[in-house]
């Protein structure tokens, strides 16, 4: 009685199942359960991938908090926390600090370098400009009044800068308020919506005493901009084709988040400007290699950067090779991306041709992109950087940032 | 330790004792990997996988770990456990043993390697006992599933930001909460349950891929396992709830008498 209440197939089994052998419907079932418990343990490995890599948690972690705790600090460290949120090629923050009771110096740290990208250090004087700017301006807010020395010593390239510092009056300035705000936007941005050229004058303006030297120049019709932006992608294309630049390149850019985590510097996939989609199985999937990696990038280049530019910009000093000058152009550079961040507007650092160009002086041949750049600028004048301009289409993802306690010495 | 009496008949069981002491080890061994990882985890950074949230990763070791010196505990002293609990014990030294190779890094590959043997060899004395682990979890194993879903769904909630975060740890305790109630909740409000619990978190987390793929086997698993209880049932001999009305005749002709 008990055994015929059950289903044949379910309970006593069907004749076959007696048999030893399996009826259809349940070999099917079966078969169902097995594949959705590979999917369950499919879908289990995929989660825990997500949460490896942080896909869940773009911009958070030890090495994002600088960009919410900076201002937590006391003292003169504060202002050196101002300082590392300043952009830096590779975002290698080549940049040490050591500090007195009234006084910062600045120093290069020539371990952090771009390598072939960077042969002569040009961009790393720019960004160490660029952190002097930071750490004026949020000396300024914090009540001390600076004397600012470009390269004080001589004998030592690594000294970038003496920063003396007296009390006197807070002031706030609206570019100070824009330090934790600003990040590099790597994204589209909104194709047919000009800058307009009160902007353009207001950025041109920026320079002070304290750059002088220093000069923006706009590269903002149509021809100019399918110039610029053609001269970019031969130069991205030339970078990848020199394997020591490529390799430079590489080196910086990172793919995990436990390293992103521990080192906190370089490129990393949620700040290069793709979907979210897209960042989710760039870092879901394996490591890119070099050779995928350098694709990507001048596929980004080519299909979206030049291509939705609303301008592009050269800062230029009279002497590019001069690291005083190139302090100037990196503190001017900072301001315009301040003030990019305060009006909103974005703003891509984009130095493939002078990358090139230093390169192409390093090794000695045809000073293609080097000749290029003569041609951009007004005679008596040197291109240091360039960047592109527009309104975005996203908002950019943070950088990570190496701890104040990492920079001081 | 005096070993239960045996459920049955003797089964033959070679690896029984061999397994139970090495899961023993094992577990303990990974107990205080993760208790290191967690008092020294930065030190090492090389030894535990290159790991950053080591305090994160350290705690999930000790609790999996945990988990598996249960289980070892439990199959020490009760050899002779019916086959559904020593299967359930194999999967409580398998699955903490493969997990902490990816928390622990290297301090792990002695203690996974000693759960992983002693978790097979439990499964290797259960080879002739399949049927009765089958007719065991069968019914339930959609239920199992759809509670495997909901705890990644918290995982991934715990690790995810501000409201996204929220609403997944909250759908997944849910879930978790409507499977372990299923027989005791209208089928229709079970459905809205379900659903209401599973779509905002893949919704607001679309793009990372993760989430809507577990969103997917949740829904259709879940669905089962709380709609149709009795259709994995079929699977097993015996399995099925009582009475089972066939009034108008199954297809393969039996009837309910």
């Amino acid at each position: 009685m008990e055994t015929d209440e059950r289903m044949p197939g379910a309970s006593g089994g069907s004749e076959r199942e007696r048999r030893g052998g399996l009826s259809r419907g349940t070999l099917l079932r079966r078969t169902g359960l097995g594949m959705a418990t590979l999917f369950v343990a499919g879908a289990g490995a995929l989660g825990y991938r997500a949460y490896d890599q942080g896909v869940l948690e773009v911009g958070e972690g030890p090495a994002y908090d600088p960009w919410t705790d900076w201002e937590r600090h006391s003292g003169l460290v504060r202002l050196v926390a101002a300082a590392t949120l300043a952009p830096s090629p590779h975002n290698a923050q080549a940049w040490l600090f050591r500090l007195a009771p009234n006084r910062i110096d600045l120093f290069a740290d020539r371990s952090r370098g771009t390598g072939a990208t960077d042969p002569f250090k040009r961009e790393m004087y720019i960004g160490l400009g660029a952190a002097l700017e930071n750490l004026l301006r949020a000396a300024q807010a914090n009540g001390y009044a600076t004397t600012v020395t470009l390269m004080p010593d001589d004998r030592e390239s690594a000294h970038a800068a003496r920063i003396e510092l007296a009390r006197s009056t807070p002031r706030v300035s609206a570019l100070y308020q824009q330090i934790p705000r600003r990040h590099t936007n790597r994204y589209a941005y909104v194709q047919g919506k000009e800058v307009p050229g009160a902007a353009l004058a207001a950025m041109g303006a920026l320079g002070t005493p304290d750059t002088k030297g220093a000069r923006v120049f706009w590269f903002t019709r149509k021809a100019q901009r399918a110039e610029v932006g053609e001269l970019l992608v031969a130069a991205t294309e030339a970078l990848i084709a020199d394997r020591d630049q490529s390799r430079s390149d590489y080196e910086w850019f990172r793919q995990d988040w436990d390293e992103i985590q521990r080192r906190r510097d370089g490129i990393t996939v949620d700040a290069a400007g793709l979907s979210d989609l897209t960042a989710a199985l760039a870092k879901l999937l394996p490591a890119q290699s070099r050779t995928a990696t350098d694709d990507a990038w001048l596929t980004a280049t080519r299909d979206r950067q030049t291509k939705t530019a609303a301008a592009y910009a050269i800062v230029a000093v009279r002497d590019a090779s001069n690291n005083r000058q190139r302090l100037a152009g990196g503190r001017l550079l900072e301001r315009i991306h301040l003030w990019t961040a305060a009006h909103g507007l974005a703003l891509q650092h984009m130095n493939q041709l002078t990358e090139r160009a230093d390169r192409e002086l390093e090794l000695g041949i045809t000073p293609r992109f080097g000749d290029a750049l003569r041609t951009l600028v007004p005679s008596g004048w040197q291109a240091l950087s360039a960047f592109r301009s527009g309104y975005p289409t996203h908002t950019p993802h943070k950088s990570p940032r190496r701890p104040v306690q990492a920079v001081i010495t | 330790v005096t070993p239960a009496p045996p459920p049955g008949p003797r089964v033959h069981r070679p690896f029984g004792r061999v397994a139970a002491r090495a899961a023993l080890i094992g577990a303990a061994l990974g107990l205080a990997a993760g208790l290191i990882e967690l008092a020294v985890g930065p030190r090492i950074r090389d030894w535990v996988g290159n790991k950053q949230d080591t305090t994160r990763l350290g705690l999930a070791t000790i609790v999996l770990a945990s988990v598996a010196l249960a289980a070892a505990l439990t199959l020490w002293r009760r050899p002779e456990a019916a086959a559904p609990r020593r299967f359930a014990l194999a999967v409580g030294l398998l699955v903490p043993g493969l997990i902490c190779f990816t928390t622990v890094g290297r301090l792990w590959y002695l203690p996974g390697a000693l759960l992983l043997l002693a978790g097979l060899a439990v499964l290797a004395d259960l080879r002739t006992e399949r049927s009765e682990v089958s007719e065991a979890l069968g019914p339930h194993w959609l239920a199992v599933l759809t509670v495997v879903l909901a705890g990644f769904y918290v995982f991934l909630g715990a690790t995810a930001l501000g409201l996204a975060g929220a609403l997944g740890i909250l759908g997944g305790l849910v879930i978790l909460a409507l499977v372990g109630a299923r027989a005791r909740v209208p089928r229709a409000l079970a459905a809205a349950l379900l659903v209401a619990a599973t779509l905002p978190f893949a919704a607001l987390t679309w793009w990372s891929v993760a989430t809507p793929l577990i969103a997917l086997l949740l829904l259709s698993l879940g669905l089962a396992a709380i709609l149709r209880p009795a259709a994995t049932a079929g699977l097993t001999r015996g399995s099925l709830p009582r009475p089972v009305h066939r009034a108008r005749g199954g297809g393969d002709g039996s009837r309910h008498r």
